[in-house]
């Protein structure tokens, strides 16, 4: 392996990847201002059902936690993450199709996971940006009350969160590719996700029978412990279930995707199909 | 103007669109589309309501006051992911200029197109209206049928009016995702579907009273949960036919001068 060549590819991805978010400043208003439209209008959901007794139900299914706005910025926060994953990283190889450059894409001389770290790379430092002005946005305007014991253990969750995700990403890109419904996939898994992931209430709140379902998304976990952290003064010993959940979903979700990534790889060059619809 | 040619080119174009439509609507499409899509939509908010439960509103009163307008949202959506894009569609296609230069009127070609999105937002509801009940409990309350017939047709006119205007829009900027991508947040905001106005700040209560879409909402559950009379809710009305009256205004005017810009500069079919 030429590690210069590996970075440049990364770095190539990385530059191509933030010019195209630039080259349509038609989406600047709905990328930078939609996630703290969507969170304050959450937000306001829950203050229509305000009182100390809601309050006090809400803290119950919670863990404990009694800042209802912090708990749905956070959550709202890792959710955006996610949405960028899917329609980043996850459309990446789809994309190609439609711009019909999938075969030169696999024909390349480059490894093709090194260039998806690139295109990861991209949409984490895109998401960031736009993350970081929601959650500056709906903490001056709802507040929000941090109560954090253990900050490197949150960092470290929070890296944890950032890799399960971008390897579901990787693994989504040879997924969405392979089954040739992207755009039915990506948008369909979205509710369901959103439900199952406990990205706007707590995860108690759903059917108990749900949770199996819950456990395969990694945003679960990595949401759930970054509440607690952040929110409830937990260390990281006491959300060590969770650190197990997402060290897991890197381990399969990263075995699988850059697998899924091989065989459709193989199968571009062995039918020439891939870039029919 | 032929009336019988206006009306055929009608028919044919919703026909065509439906034809579209259920060639899409595969039995899979259906299931993830047509039923498992809302209930969770519906479930993400419901869960809402019900974690606060214990307060002075019971949940289901808010998830009853939610689903109304969640439903007749359908047809905002169909306007926002359906008009808004039909243009382009056809320039995508590469059938815009065709369009253009056929001996058809462009407005019977757009409101056929709406009338068609109207089916489908309807066909919606209908599907989701058992799954509401059954999976969340709703119910409707004392429905008044003449309230809810005469709100119903004001907003409908009102949104598809607007409708001729984002098509226009789509047209010119050419990302129409892009824009009704932007637009969707602020709607949701605005239009009091999850919360009542009285949660807004004064001065976004003021915006929110602008739009057709709070009225058409709010009349809805007027009409269909709380029984109400048109002489009830007559101010209400009153200003949503003044809305609706400078919508129609609004999206012919922009939609005729955004056609002829479109011609003018000749990027039909240019991206």
């Amino acid at each position: 392996m030429n590690l210069m060549k590996e970075f440049r590819t990364i770095q190539a991805a990385f530059v191509i990847g933030m010019k195209q978010r630039f080259r349509y400043p038609t989406w600047f208003l709905h990328v930078f201002l939609g996630p703290f439209v969507y969170t304050t209008t959450t937000i306001l959901t829950y203050e229509s059902m305000m009182s100390p007794s809601s309050v006090q139900s809400f803290s119950q299914l919670s863990g404990g936690i009694t800042d209802v706005a912090g708990f749905v910025i956070l959550g709202s926060g890792i959710a955006q993450f996610w949405l960028f994953m899917l329609w980043g990283t996850g459309y990446f190889i789809e994309n190609q199709r439609s711009a019909g450059t999938l075969e030169v894409l696999f024909l390349t001389p480059t490894n093709k996971v090194v260039l998806l770290l690139g295109v990861a790379l991209e949409d984490f430092a895109y998401s960031s940006i736009t993350i970081s002005i929601m959650v500056t946005l709906c903490s001056l305007a709802f507040g929000m009350n941090l109560n954090v014991v253990d900050p490197t253990g949150l960092l470290l969750v929070f890296v944890l969160t950032v890799i399960a995700l971008y390897a579901v990403g990787i693994f989504f890109t040879s997924f969405f590719v392979l089954t040739r419904s992207a755009n039915l996939l990506a948008n369909f898994l979205q509710a369901p996700i959103e439900y199952l992931s406990g990205m706007d209430f707590p995860l108690n709140a759903i059917p108990k029978m749900f949770l199996f379902f819950s456990a395969l998304i990694p945003v679960t976990f990595g949401i759930d412990a970054f509440r607690k952290m952040s929110l409830a003064g937990a260390s990281l010993t006491m959300v060590w279930l969770d650190v197990l959940g997402l060290t897991l979903h890197i381990i399969i979700f990263s075995v699988l995707g850059i697998w899924g990534l091989k065989f459709a790889e193989k199968q571009s060059l062995k039918k020439g199909d891939m870039s029919f619809y | 103007m032929n009336f019988v040619k206006e009306l055929k080119v009608f028919i044919t174009v919703v026909k065509l669109s439906q034809i579209e439509r259920i060639r899409w609507m595969t039995p899979v499409n259906f299931v993830c589309f047509s039923i498992l899509s809302p209930v969770f939509w519906l479930a993400i908010t419901t869960t809402i309501y019900s974690v606060m439960a214990g307060g002075p509103i019971s949940p289901q009163t808010m998830i009853n006051f939610f689903i109304v307008a969640f439903l007749a949202d359908s047809f905002f959506r169909s306007i926002l992911w359906g008009s808004a894009v039909h243009l382009y569609n056809e320039q995508v296609a590469g059938t815009l200029e065709i369009l253009y230069v056929s001996p058809v009127n462009l407005y019977t070609w757009m409101i056929a197109k709406s009338f068609s999105g109207a089916i489908d937002a309807l066909t919606s509801i209908a599907i989701s209206l058992p799954l509401a009940y059954f999976a969340f409990g709703f119910t409707f309350g004392a429905i008044n049928g003449l309230t809810a017939i005469l709100s119903i047709s004001l907003t409908l006119v009102s949104l598809y009016s607007i409708g001729f205007a984002f098509a226009g829009i789509g047209l010119i900027i050419k990302q129409p995702w892009a824009f009704s991508n932007t637009i969707q947040p602020y709607v949701f905001l605005l239009s009091c579907i999850y919360y009542p106005i009285t949660i807004l700040p004064s001065w976004l209560q003021n915006v929110s009273r602008a739009l057709p879409t709070y009225y058409g909402y709010k009349l809805a559950r007027d009409a269909l949960l709380y029984g109400k009379g048109i002489t009830d809710v007559s101010g209400d009305l009153l200003y949503l036919t003044l809305l609706t009256l400078i919508c129609v205004f609004i999206g012919l005017l922009s939609f005729k001068y955004l056609d002829r810009l479109i011609r003018k500069h000749g990027f039909l079919s240019t991206f």
